[in-house]
């Protein structure tokens, strides 16, 4: 009685199980990740889906192997146990597959990653496509440039090249992503700015217009975020728009999106970063190029009208229209 | 004339007089005994395991609904902070130790252990770094994550003192962690019995000799880590802080190679313990002890060496990355091939469907489960996506609860009557294993498939406009099941520790030493340690019993007590000391194979505790045939 009910139970777990797995494709929505929109978000998609076949393919396997030699080898009255074990080989032999599988794997992932790292160029429709955009440059890496770049950028004096929200001639739209605790703070490319107009230090020339927590970017173009941390250690993650990245003070790390779709794309840090770290989100807007122009024009008025407010305050000690403070 | 001549062969109770009888809680703390440090390994290990699990339904309590205010986010910090370590150092591996540590010096025949006052001296440590890390409860609890990671754990960014509790408590526990390993890899160097070669050692002293390894390499890396980090905090160095040219990168490093190391433990524990409970429970001989015991050690070394595929994230050179990658994705070898070994071994066997081998089954299922889950995430690619998210953490639980809880329950309903000479209540057993069950799957679903929606780990609240309500709901309900399922299985020991039904020295029908001591061993373990011919010693054993009973019926012993059975070898002819004959009438049920044992609890329709199998046989070539076994004149 009670094996039979143990028996039950098991084959009913491993029914679950294979439920569970022979349902996905139906229901795939539910375990499928987050809709990619960037082509590295799709490639990473790609190789989520063979993982994830690969091993509910092994899992399931196993599973099943392991419940039917327990439903199958109980223990009855009159039935003596073999004392059956491995003949010379098994184990190679049963290892072989297992190895080729681990092998196809680990090259399958080394060229997805850089496939997901590859920088493709800006689509059509994207912001500049006039312009030469053959150049292919991969991310991620950590050279000495890069460091010193982010060191520009921690200084906030990198200065202006280019029309508004020029991109690099034939290379991808650069944007700066620098973390704080707790929130992120989105440097653009050749900001038309005036000296001593709104920057926090007084004011310098080639002051670039930033934003925090959302980022505004042109669709279909690529971009490269250069990212760094000013504090502690903190991650870029926006599902759809590709994988994670930290943010290490000192190190400049890379990530790359061309966004398909204009829209807001959620994300957040993943890195636990102290009692702020759920509360730092992320907002990819993606927009037309023309209203990324808009939008870097609008924030640029509108950083200078606040700078000039504070430096009024600052200089004159009132507040402007409402008397001393 | 040397003292060799006069001096018996076999142990003597020596006595300078009569102990003094001291309080039993200094007894507890103070008896340097393998045995008895194990025991202290072992309340802790359990007693956190409950701590953990309430940690993890506060933290579920608060993440119930989108933006909860039930704890603030400075008290959730402090929780999680305490949690990671409460996981990894206060019970993955302090229960593995503690099973390790009472259980492998047993199998291999040691009449004790090399540097017992060291092993000692690690429980106190180990206790004392939990004391450390609570302690500060009282005044600033830490708050800078699982793993204290810098910057954000220096100075500049934890001011208060609740940082250095967590370092000094980690960092006890660690060196604590290394002396045990010490100990214990001396023991099994120097002191296995005669014949006990490595190819004859158990798998789960192969699974405990791998843990302490791993304990000896990574443990002194996080000893060290804390060390700079604690020197960076009081003593203005630079070695972690960006601002002066610091590396935190290295701090991450040396962390994750300790806690990769915890994991792999966790793992190799429930492989071992599967290891010895599935033949002992099939009534056959493990598929391949070879493959088993390659398959671990080959765990033991690459499983540690994939640290770096917690990094993926980081600025790490890419060649790095696959290096991480590519041992991950090796552990598909030697996993793949214990599961093989272990359908092997049920397969054509008569397996005793009773709670210990339940939690093994449940324990492969889980691993099965976490360990797919790890693959997808070792591929560079899916690890950017996965990593930091709700579903590797969920796959991590997994791995830990059904490692470190199902695996470690398996071989605590295993070798309880060992330890305590006391069964560990079955049924309640079987209530506890489904209630986690259950539990886990109920916590752990939901997790994954919020994960790849992209919810991080960590996080104080989640968000209504992500619609994920649902998911966190369910994971709450989940988590405090499991949490009722862990108090069931604790609970159930601590009763059982007390109030279990006695039990005889082997109530399973073992076949490897630790089943021939008395429960619990006295103090020297052994009266007699048996030479080894085989992986089997105690079925050698039974084997040469029967066949004398069978060559020549006029020596079987009756009756059985007043003539107790030989079970040394060649000591038959000599004089035996009164303890050792009160101890050897306890002994060897063996010599009476009709002998009820282990009272009604196997009453029904088991069949006697000697293996009916056929001599000669063969078991792949390591015993011509039973009658290899310990020789009995």
């Amino acid at each position: 009685m009670l094996t039979r009910r143990r028996l039950l139970a098991l084959a009913l777990a491993a029914v679950a199980l294979c439920a569970l797995t022979f349902a996905g494709p139906a229901g795939a929505s539910i375990i499928s990740p987050r809709a990619a929109h960037s082509p590295n978000a799709s490639d990473i998609r790609t190789a989520y889906w063979v993982a994830l076949i690969v091993a509910l393919v092994l899992v399931v396997l196993g599973h099943l192997a392991v419940f039917t030699a327990v439903a199958r080898f109980r223990e009855r009255r009159g039935i003596e146990p073999a004392r059956l074990t491995a003949g010379r080989g098994f184990f190679l032999r049963a290892g072989a597959p297992l190895a080729l599988l681990a092998a196809g794997l680990f090259a399958f992932a080394v060229i997805y990653t850089v496939k997901a790292e590859t920088v493709e160029p800006t689509a059509g429709s994207g912001l500049q496509a006039s312009a030469a955009q053959t150049a292919q440059t991969s991310v991620r890496g950590v050279s000495s440039q890069a460091l010193a770049q982010a060191i520009e950028t921690l200084r906030n004096t990198t200065p202006s090249t280019g029309p508004i929200g020029g991109t690099v001639k034939g290379g991808p739209l650069e944007i700066d992503a620098v973390a704080q605790q707790w929130v992120w703070r989105f440097f653009y490319p050749g900001g038309p700015t005036t000296a001593g107009t709104y920057s926090p230090s007084g004011g310098r020339a080639g002051d670039r217009t930033f934003s925090y927590v959302d980022l505004t970017v042109p669709v279909d173009t690529a971009v490269v975020l250069n990212i760094t941390s000013t504090d502690v250690l903190h991650r870029w993650f926006v599902p759809a728009l590709g994988g994670q990245v930290d943010a290490v003070p000192g190190h400049v790390t890379q990530t790359w999106f061309r966004a398909d779709r204009t829209g807001v794309y959620p994300g957040q840090s993943t890195e636990f970063s102290g009692s702020g770290y759920s509360t730092m989100r992320i907002f990819v807007h993606v927009v037309s190029p023309s209203a990324y122009q808009r939008f870097l024009r609008t924030q640029t008025a509108n950083l200078q009208a606040a700078q000039k407010y504070v430096n009024h305050v600052v200089t004159a000690g009132t507040v402007p229209g409402e008397g001393t403070p | 004339m040397s003292p060799r001549a006069v001096a018996p062969a076999r142990p003597e109770i020596v006595s300078h007089g009569l102990r003094r009888r001291r309080a039993g809680w200094i007894e507890r703390a103070t008896n340097a005994d393998h045995k008895s440090v194990s025991m202290l390994y072992l309340g802790g290990a359990l007693t956190f395991l409950v701590v953990a699990a309430i940690e993890l339904a506060l933290m579920r309590i608060q993440l119930i609904v989108p933006e909860g205010t039930t704890i603030q986010p400075e008290t959730f910090d402090r929780i999680l902070s305490v949690f990671g370590p409460t996981v990894v150092v206060l019970f993955a591996i302090p229960l593995a130790l503690a099973l390790v540590g009472y259980i492998v010096p047993l199998q291999l025949g040691a009449r004790g252990v090399a540097f017992p006052r060291l092993g000692l001296f690690s429980a106190w440590l180990y206790l004392a770094g939990a004391a450390v890390l609570y302690g500060s409860f009282l005044y600033r609890p830490p708050n800078a994550g699982i793993l204290s990671l810098p910057p954000l754990s220096t100075s500049t960014f934890s001011p208060t003192h609740g940082v250095d509790a967590w370092a000094i408590g980690v960092g006890l526990c660690a060196v604590g962690f290394t002396c045990f390993a010490i100990n214990l890899l001396a023991t099994a160097r120097t002191m296995r019995a005669p014949g006990m070669a490595w190819r004859r050692a158990p798998i789960f002293s192969w699974a405990g000799a791998a843990i302490c390894w791993i304990q000896l390499v990574t443990a002194p890396v996080m000893a060290a880590a804390l060390v700079m980090l604690m020197i960076d905090r009081h003593f203005s160095g630079i070695f972690f802080d960006p601002q002066q040219g610091g590396a935190p990168l290295l701090y991450e490093h040396f962390a994750w190679i300790f806690f990769t190391g915890g994991y792999v433990i966790t793992l190799l524990l429930a492989a071992g313990a599967i290891s010895e409970i599935l033949p002992t429970f099939a009534r056959k001989p493990i598929f391949s002890h070879r493959a088993a015991a390659v398959s671990i050690a080959a765990v033991a070394v690459l499983g540690p060496l994939a640290w770096m595929q917690n990094m993926y994230a980081a600025p790490i050179g890419k060649g790095f990355a696959f290096f991480a990658m590519l041992m991950a994705l090796g552990l598909l070898l030697p996993v793949g091939l214990l599961v093989v070994n272990w359908v092997g071994t049920l397969w054509g066997g008569a397996l005793r469907m009773r709670t210990a081998p339940l939690y093994a089954i449940g324990a492969i299922s889980c691993l099965l489960l976490g360990l797919g889950g790890e693959l997808m995430y070792s591929l560079v690619p899916v690890g950017w996506q996965l990593d930091n998210t709700t579903a590797a953490q969920g796959a991590t639980a997994f791995v830990v609860v059904g490692g470190g809880v199902f695996g470690g329950f398996a071989a605590l309903h295993y070798w309880f009557p060992k330890l305590t000479g006391r069964m560990l209540g079955e049924s309640l057993g079987r209530l506890a294993f489904w209630t986690i069950l259950v539990g886990l799957y109920v916590f752990v679903a939901p997790m994954l498939l919020a994960g790849l929606k992209g919810q991080p780990v960590d996080v104080q609240r989640f968000y209504d406009d992500i619609g994920l309500n649902t998911y966190n709901l369910v994971a709450s309900i989940g988590s405090f099941v499991l949490l009722a399922g862990i108090v069931i299985a604790v609970a159930n020991a601590a009763v059982s520790f007390r109030a279990g039904r006695r039990t005889g020295h082997d109530p399973w029908g073992g076949v490897t030493l630790e089943w021939l001591a008395l429960s619990p061993p006295p103090l020297h373990n052994f009266d007699a340690v048996p030479d080894v011919r085989s992986p089997e010693p105690l079925r050698d054993i039974r084997e040469a019993i029967r066949e004398r009973d069978e060559l020549w019926p006029e020596r079987r012993p009756r009756p059985p007590v007043a003539e107790p059975a030989v079970v040394g070898a060649g000591t038959a002819s000599e004089p035996r000391s009164a303890e050792e004959a009160a101890g050897a009438a306890a002994l060897p049920s063996e010599s009476v194979p009709s002998a009820p044992e282990a009272g009604d609890e196997r009453a029904d329709a088991v069949p006697p505790p000697g293996r009916a199998t056929e001599p000669g046989e063969g078991d792949e070539g390591e015993t011509p045939s039973g009658a290899g076994g310990a020789p009995v004149s």
